[in-house]
Order: structure tokens, then sequence, then C-alpha cells
């Protein structure tokens, strides 16, 4: 195995903890679509045997949470989950904002939202070349 | 500094995160605990979500703004245990300079006028005479937000 090929462990375990925190977020919303049309938090919990206060602490993000119980939430609201793998290489790049010093242009009031398209480029188009783990622009 | 996550091809920097070198060294601290690494690896992740634009609620789930709200500082609140909250300031729209970190039972403990007192004198040291954004509600600081 060639070591240059291996995706850093600390870049995947910030990509796998997006994807929890997505998968949680997304969660959140469907509970709350959920709760908009009437189900209440103590009917949600009794559909799937849970106490109230935990899937209180789950949903207020106090408390950690398995997918599994991710699961049981979105089918106690009537919910399924799905899953999608999809092949970076097939990604279309997205529009990128144009950021270029901006502390300085803030400071000094020039500071524009302006955004362009990004051209896609070989090096953003493979898992491992992705964006070492929250790199600090200086 | 301006904290970027990792990013595939399809995902942006919508929104600029500034963090001090105090927040920098917080998140990117080397642990030899497997479970210390991941946590810091979570709050990283869900900065990460932030600058990539993930749909925002006006709900204070995720950013909420302290008392008293003329000081215009904000906590960033990090969900899963231990809870972490990253306090900063709003500068415009979709730029959050985050400015002094803290767990959460810690903030409990000692409240928020310490952190809020360094945060203001951080600011002042190094960005005033610009304001801090005074934008309330949130929709008012951060596109993709949602009452």
């Amino acid at each position: 195995m060639d070591p240059d090929n291996r995706i850093p462990d600390d870049v995947l375990s910030d990509q796998w903890n997006s994807f929890r925190l997505k998968i949680w977020r997304r969660l959140h919303e469907s509970v709350r679509d959920a709760k908009a049309g009437g189900l209440t938090q103590k009917e949600i919990a009794e559909r799937i045997g849970m106490n109230e206060a935990q899937l209180s602490r789950i949903l207020s993000g106090r408390s950690n949470v398995t997918i599994r119980t991710m699961h049981n939430i979105a089918r106690a609201i009537g919910y399924r989950p799905e899953i999608e793998f999809v092949e970076l290489k097939h990604l279309t790049a997205a529009n990128t904002p144009m950021i270029t010093n901006f502390r300085d242009q803030w400071l000094s009031g020039t500071a524009t939202a302006s955004r362009s398209i990004a051209a896609p480029s070989p090096s953003s188009q493979s898992a491992a070349t992705a964006t070492p783990r929250g790199q600090m622009v200086a | 500094m301006r904290f970027k996550p990792p990013m595939d091809a399809d995902e942006a920097e919508k929104r600029t995160l500034f963090v001090t070198k105090r927040i920098g060294s917080f998140i990117h601290g080397t642990h030899t605990k497997r479970a210390t690494a991941d946590y810091y690896s979570r709050i990283r992740a869900a900065l990460g979500e932030f600058v990539k634009g993930e749909p925002l609620y006006d709900d204070e789930a995720v950013l909420k703004k302290l008392v008293p709200h003329s000081h215009n500082i904000w906590e960033f609140r990090i969900t899963f245990q231990p809870q972490a909250r990253i306090v900063g300031a709003v500068a415009k729209t979709d730029v959050f300079v985050a400015i002094e970190p803290e767990f959460r039972d810690m903030l409990e403990k000692k409240g928020f006028d310490e952190i809020i007192g360094k945060s203001l004198a951080w600011w002042q040291e190094w960005l005033d005479p610009k304001p801090r954004d005074p934008c309330h509600p949130l929709t008012f600081c951060f596109c993709n937000v949602k009452d």
C-alpha cells in the first residue's frame, strides 16, 4: 500500500464528524417539521420507548447520539432515513466566494461579498487531496 | 487566521470564520487520547459546517447572542458532550470572528462576564475602531437563516 495515498486520520475524523452532524441536523429539522404538524416530543419519545428528557437532550445536542437512535427517532416521526454514496470525482465545483485578504478589506471598508464560479481543478476532485483538517489561512 | 474545513469539490466557503490563535490552539491541539482527539474533531466539524453554509435556524441552537445584548457578543454552541462554547462577534454579514473558547460546564460555574470581557478586550485591541455588527435577529447576520 502506498502511504502517500492514505487519507490522514484527522481528515477522515473531521469528515466523519461532519457527516454525523449533518445527519443530526437533518433529523433536527425533520423533528421540527413533525412538531409543527402537531406531534409532541412526548409522543415521539413514547413511540420508541425513550425517556422524554433523554430525547430532549439528544435533540438539543446535549447528549451524544448513535446512528441507530437517530434512525429510531426518524421512524417515530414518520420518516425513513436514506443514505447515498456520492462519487467524489463526479462532483460539480461549487460557487466559491472571492475572499482575498478579507480582514484588510473589511477594516478598510472595501470588503465585498462578490462570488465567482470556481473552475474545477484536478486537485479538488479526490478525497485523498482534500484540504487538510481545518486549515488555517493567515 | 481564517478557518477552512476540509471541503469536497461541491462545497465552498460560504461563510467566513476568523479564529484567534487561542482558538486555533484549542481546536488543533495534539491529543494522544483517541476520545479527546475525536472531540476536537467534532468541534472542527461544527465550525466547518458553519463555514460551508449549513442552514442556520434563528432558535439559538447554534448561535446565541449573550446578555447584555448591547455588547454584540455571541456564543457559538458546539453540540454533543462535552459541550463547548466559542464566544465571538459578527463582523459583518456571514463573517464571524471567534475569539474565546470555553466548556459549557465551566461557563455555568464562572458565568459569562469574564469571557465577554476578554472578547471585548480582544476586539478593542485588534479590530477597533470597527464596530461589532449589532445585527439581530440572526437573519440579519447570516444568509440561509430560517425562522
